[in-house]
């Protein structure tokens, strides 16, 4: 279990049309309850349940990467601040944190193994930003004033799975 | 997040009640896994069907629970619900662990 979050860094969500602006600190329960927020917005932007689907996983992702590798350092976890805009094409994401900046080309990296069975033991993790990579577009991200800021969107598809979902 | 454990011939029936299977409690999912498949029948089937939510932290802890169960034991998964077969499915792992629709479909197979 997490050491307890710290108040100070948990906001309620503010909304103004199509923004929802979070502050939440970086820990698992703080995150789960984040990720019902983001969903209640889509939904109220007429997301369907595999919009809604797509969201929670790439922004579960996300949040998970910056609680564990960002904040690996610091045992009360640190703050974490969202906007989801929702647009007619897509819900665009901005996520800013404090901690450690991200390592070189973990955007680009691939750590699924390309064949099954793979060569050698199977992997237990390093899933999280292939599933980001798969699902949203637009990823980039900028190191600036000391934050990271990654951004992305996941985009709006009438009848249809995601774009790379093989399906 | 609770697992109900049920013996049926030579299969185990392992049942996630509880919703998501996410960095919240992977940790506790693969320890509770490790007591509920030791001395396990040849087949355990983790029943899916509860589950709404999966993250790479769930998934690699039933990646784990699979490999600490060793050689001699199988783990299939049966009754993934549509974003649980959607991120088994974009990281291949559905190549992996035998999957099957429902429980019962699992049962049969391993019947007899």
């Amino acid at each position: 279990m997490p050491a307890k979050a710290d108040p100070r860094h948990t906001r309620p969500p503010m909304q103004s049309g199509n923004n929802l602006r979070l502050r939440l600190n970086s820990d698992e329960y703080e995150i789960r309850r984040s990720l019902e927020q983001i969903k209640a917005h889509a939904t109220r932007h007429n997301a369907d349940h595999v919009m809604l689907g797509t969201i929670e996983i790439v922004l579960a992702e996300v949040l998970n990467n910056i609680a564990e590798h960002a904040y690996a350092s610091q045992p009360r976890g640190g703050p974490i601040d969202i906007t989801c805009t929702a647009t007619p094409v897509a819900f665009r994401f901005a996520v800013l944190d404090e901690g450690t900046p991200l390592p070189r080309g973990v955007l680009q990296a691939r750590s699924m193994p390309r064949q099954y069975p793979p060569e050698g033991p199977l992997p237990e993790g390093g899933f999280g930003w292939d599933l980001i990579r798969m699902l949203s577009v637009r990823l980039s991200f900028t190191r600036k004033h000391g934050r990271n800021c990654l951004s992305f969107a996941v985009p709006i598809l009438k009848g249809a799975m995601c774009p790379k979902d093989g399906r | 997040m609770e697992i109900h454990s049920h013996d049926t011939g030579n299969v185990r029936l392992l049942s996630v009640k509880g919703g998501r299977i996410d960095a919240a409690v992977a940790i506790a999912f693969k320890d509770r896994m490790r007591a509920l498949t030791e001395g396990a029948p040849a087949t355990v089937i983790l029943d899916l069907s509860d589950v709404s939510f999966i993250d790479s932290s769930g998934l690699g802890s039933i990646v784990a629970a699979m490999k600490q169960m060793g050689t001699q034991r199988k783990l299939h998964l049966a009754g993934l619900t549509p974003n649980v077969d959607r991120v088994f499915r974009l990281t291949r792992m559905d190549k992996v662990f035998t999957i099957h629709e429902t429980t019962d479909e699992g049962l049969q197979y391993n019947a007899g």
